[in-house]
């Protein structure tokens, strides 16, 4: 009974604690395989205690030495006496769940266990040891109760624990295959952005000439066409410069031409490369920039002109009607901040957190005005990267105001004078 | 032909274009004979390098994505060879990688420009500067 009640014990306790025992790794299986060792000892210890209590101690462990020669001679050779078939079948049934054997073993260990046992008790009882030969019994009644208790709670462990492995790795197989995939989606775009840029540098260069009067004097007319292909140009040359830019900026490996410059002078110059556009359009562009304003920062020029050319870019897609004002103004103290305000579709606040996110498109703009989703988030690396930020305030029907900060950079005059004196 | 304008045919820098588009090289030859320039063109490196070598050039406009030979290998071939070791070369390309800038600037190009955010007009005035001293 004592050992009944020890095996029992032993073998619930990490039942009882399962979250004290962290049963996913196999360490636990190794545990439990040592509480199942360590309890068989215990309880052939105990057995061995009660045969030496007997009379004729010798005869009877001659009789089990016998019975357990005869039958378990090979597990005997690997494990001892003690308790040899307990072990072997557990590390068995272990072995199974990793390595998906079927049970004949196991079934052929107990079956061994059954015969010994049974040899054991007819032989005891036929030299009147009855009493002894009921112990054995429920002795193996109790260990092989235990067995499968602890087995099919070793094999529900290994189990877990390969279908969680292979989840995993499955996991980090998919992980890997969707960044190599994104790896080459990004040199495609970049290859492809590449290409286009050839001919259109081209065309732009043709249109510039034209413009300047290189080929002979133009009419107004066709000076105004002109203008119109050039700022339709300039802005596809924007488009794919996003597209060339993510790449690069992300990768780190683009070229910043640093230099000091007045931020209201790149402003002034889209807000003219835009007049043309308003006009064409009807609506109201506007310009406010702050009187004395303090506004030399240290950029790369074409980026920067890029970052106000895209919101503006933006600006005109979204509104229909109405305005675009434009404003600069250094009211913060140490920044220059550069706002473009509209009167179109407006963002709804759920929209407004995402939008410099890579790809992203609000979900009013998907699929109704075009766009690549990169504009706003180049725009953000690239504000971020000269030590600024950018913001927008919204509402549905009432419009957008993006705006973004730079650091206004100190003994920039200095500077930029000493840099036009060394050039 | 009068003296004069001999004079003048021979005082037009001359400038070698390697350039493998041909809408650009048609485009900027254009704009360089526009700003008062003799052009010379190639449409690969190979052909860049040996006219360098062959004709007097006093500028080299050089693409650096080119067939056959690329930029950067045509430059070192020029800083090699005893004629045009001292020839101003201005990369002209749109392969804006930061370690090919510095690689062509440590064999001692002028300048290095990104055709698409370059006019034409600003490259003519880059290349008089770059002759003028």
């Amino acid at each position: 009974m004592i050992q009944f009640m020890m095996f029992l014990v032993v073998g619930i306790i990490p039942l009882l604690f399962p979250e004290k025992i962290h049963i996913e790794n196999r360490s636990t299986i190794f545990f439990i395989v040592s509480l199942a060792l360590v309890t068989s000892i215990i309880f052939e210890i105990t057995r061995q205690y009660f045969i030496s209590k007997r009379k004729d101690t010798n005869l009877l462990l001659n009789i089990q030495l016998l019975t357990s020669v005869i039958l378990l001679t090979p597990f005997l050779h690997l494990f001892g006496r003690i308790n040899g078939p307990f072990f072997v079948l557990y590390l068995l049934t272990v072995m199974e769940s990793f390595l998906n054997l079927n049970y004949v073993f196991s079934y052929l260990v107990v079956g061994i266990m059954l015969i010994s046992t049974s040899i054991e008790f007819i032989w005891l009882v036929l030299i009147g040891e009855v009493a002894l030969g009921f112990i054995t019994v429920v002795g193996f009644v109790v260990r092989v109760l235990s067995l499968i208790f602890i087995s099919a709670y070793g094999f529900v462990l290994a189990r877990k624990t390969l279908s969680e492995e292979k989840a995993r790795n499955q996991m980090q197989e998919y992980a890997e295959r969707l960044k190599e995939l994104d790896k080459q989606k990004d040199e495609f775009i970049s290859v492809a952005a590449h290409e286009l840029r050839t001919p259109l540098t081209a065309i732009k260069g043709y249109i510039s000439m034209l413009l300047d009067g290189d080929v002979g004097k133009l009419s107004d007319d066709v000076g105004g066409v002109l203008n119109r292909t050039s700022l339709a140009v300039g802005r596809m040359i924007r488009l794919i410069n996003n597209l060339l830019d993510v790449g690069r900026i992300e990768e780190g490996r683009i070229i910043y031409r640093m230099g000091y410059l007045k931020l209201s002078g790149v402003v002034e110059t889209v807000y003219d490369e835009f007049r043309e556009e308003a006009k064409m359009r009807g609506i109201k562009l506007t310009l406010d920039i702050q009187k004395d304003i303090k506004d030399w920062v240290y950029v790369d020029s074409d980026r920067i002109y890029e970052v106000v050319g895209n919101l503006m870019t933006n600006a005109f897609k979204y509104t229909e009607e109405g305005s675009v004002k434009m404003k600069a103004d250094n009211k913060d103290k140490g920044f220059v901040r550069v706002e473009v305000k509209d009167t179109g579709l407006g963002i709804a606040k759920d929209d407004q957190k995402n939008l410099f996110q890579k790809y992203y498109r609000s979900k009013s703009s998907a699929g109704k005005i075009e766009g690549t989703g990169l504009g706003l988030y180049v725009t953000r690396l690239l504000v971020e990267k000269f030590g600024g930020r950018v913001g927008v305030f919204s509402q549905v029907g009432k419009g957008s105001t993006f705006w973004f900060e730079l650091p206004l950079a100190e003994d920039a005059e200095e500077n930029k004078r000493r840099e036009s004196q060394m050039a | 032909m009068t003296d004069s304008e001999e004079n003048k045919e021979k005082e037009a820098p001359v400038i070698l274009l390697v350039e493998d588009d041909m809408l650009l090289t048609d485009m900027y030859t254009m704009k360089l004979k526009l700003g008062g320039f003799k052009v010379l063109t190639a449409m690969n490196g190979e052909a860049g390098l040996r006219i360098a070598l062959e004709e007097d050039v006093d500028l080299i406009l050089l693409d650096m994505l080119l067939p056959r030979m690329q930029g950067i290998e045509v430059l070192k071939e020029l800083r090699k060879s005893e004629k045009c070791k001292d020839t101003p070369v201005i990369a002209l390309t749109n392969l804006a990688k930061e370690d090919l800038r510095q690689e062509a600037f440590d064999l001692g190009v002028k300048d290095f420009l990104i055709k698409a955010q370059e006019n034409p007009d600003k490259v003519v005035e880059i290349i008089k500067k770059v002759l003028r001293k």
